[in-house]
């Protein structure tokens, strides 16, 4: 029973502390000032396995498909490229500023086209599409699903299963967007 | 009375610029409009190109594949504007022959 009012005293001092050290503006709340790896690490958890659950439940559409490539190639490049990069470019000063640094999305992990069908490519397609979707929570990773409905999105996600084996000059074919309607056409 | 002024400006033109973030069309993306380079396509066409390491242009190129495909959906526009075809069958031909830009058949064509 004594114990009761210690806790309820410690509780109130830690909670006064939070607060006091969210007002006291003495975090270092640069994007060049990293984390602390246990932050990181339970920052990283907490977004991977939010992730996962979200996008369990997604229905992959046929990703093999030339068209949703095609699409998805154009778009990725004018709206994810400056980030996630491409053949032949190591970085940019998007991918070198942001912090947590937007996976390169032209190597490994990514490089999944070997088995596309394994059930590890198609969670991790599920993810991609739930993230781009959604975006992430103060990452600079937007939800382009605000204004990008879930077939160009399912595109880009087609895109990507074969991004990481494509060499700057496939890369340049399958995102120019010049000549679009009339190879459809 | 300057600060009111100031407030009301900008919370209108906040409002404005929100109202425009709405659905968009791909082809506002098309700014630029960069043509597709498919002139090495042509090179495996014409000249037998050598092959880069695993290219999927080159003669050989799997058409199940579905980068291969798409290039070659990406490409066949600007080909037929040219005049040159490369129809999926030639493109499993590595003998390296001519697709001339008057040929119709470039099964059939040979070097001149």
């Amino acid at each position: 029973m004594k114990l009761l009012p210690g806790a309820l005293l410690f509780l109130a001092v830690t909670a006064a502390s939070g607060v006091g050290f969210l007002y006291s503006g003495t975090y270092p709340m640069g994007a060049d000032t990293p984390h602390y790896n246990l932050t990181y690490w339970a920052l990283e958890t907490l977004r991977e396995n939010s992730v996962e659950k979200a996008s369990r439940a997604l229905v992959l559409p046929d990703l093999s498909s030339p068209d949703l490539i095609l699409a998805g190639g154009a778009d990725y490049n004018d709206m994810c490229a400056g980030c996630h990069l491409k053949p032949g470019k190591a970085d940019s000063d998007m991918s070198i500023g942001l912090y947590p640094q937007p996976p390169n999305l032209t190597i490994p992990p990514y490089l999944h086209v070997v088995d596309e069908n394994s059930e590890k490519a198609s969670r991790l397609a599920r993810k991609q599409f739930w993230v781009i979707k959604h975006g992430i929570k103060a990452s600079g990773m937007p939800a382009w699903g605000k204004t990008h409905d879930d077939q160009r999105i399912w595109a880009m996600v087609a895109f990507l299963q074969q991004l990481p084996r494509l060499d700057p000059a496939q890369y340049q074919i399958l995102t120019a967007r010049g000549n679009t309607e009339e190879a459809h056409h | 009375m300057y600060t009111q002024i100031f407030r009301a400006l900008f919370a209108t033109a906040f409002v404005f610029s929100a109202l425009s973030a709405n659905a968009h069309d791909p082809s506002e993306h098309a700014g630029a409009a960069e043509m597709p380079d498919c002139a090495a396509m042509h090179q495996a066409g014409s000249e037998g190109m050598d092959m880069k390491m695993d290219m999927k242009m080159d003669m050989k190129m799997d058409m199940n594949d579905p980068v291969a495909q798409a290039m070659m959906k990406k490409c066949m526009a600007s080909m037929h504007k040219d005049g040159t075809v490369m129809e999926p069958n030639s493109m499993e031909n590595s003998s390296g022959g001519d697709a001339h830009p008057e040929s119709g058949n470039s099964h059939d064509d040979h070097e001149e």
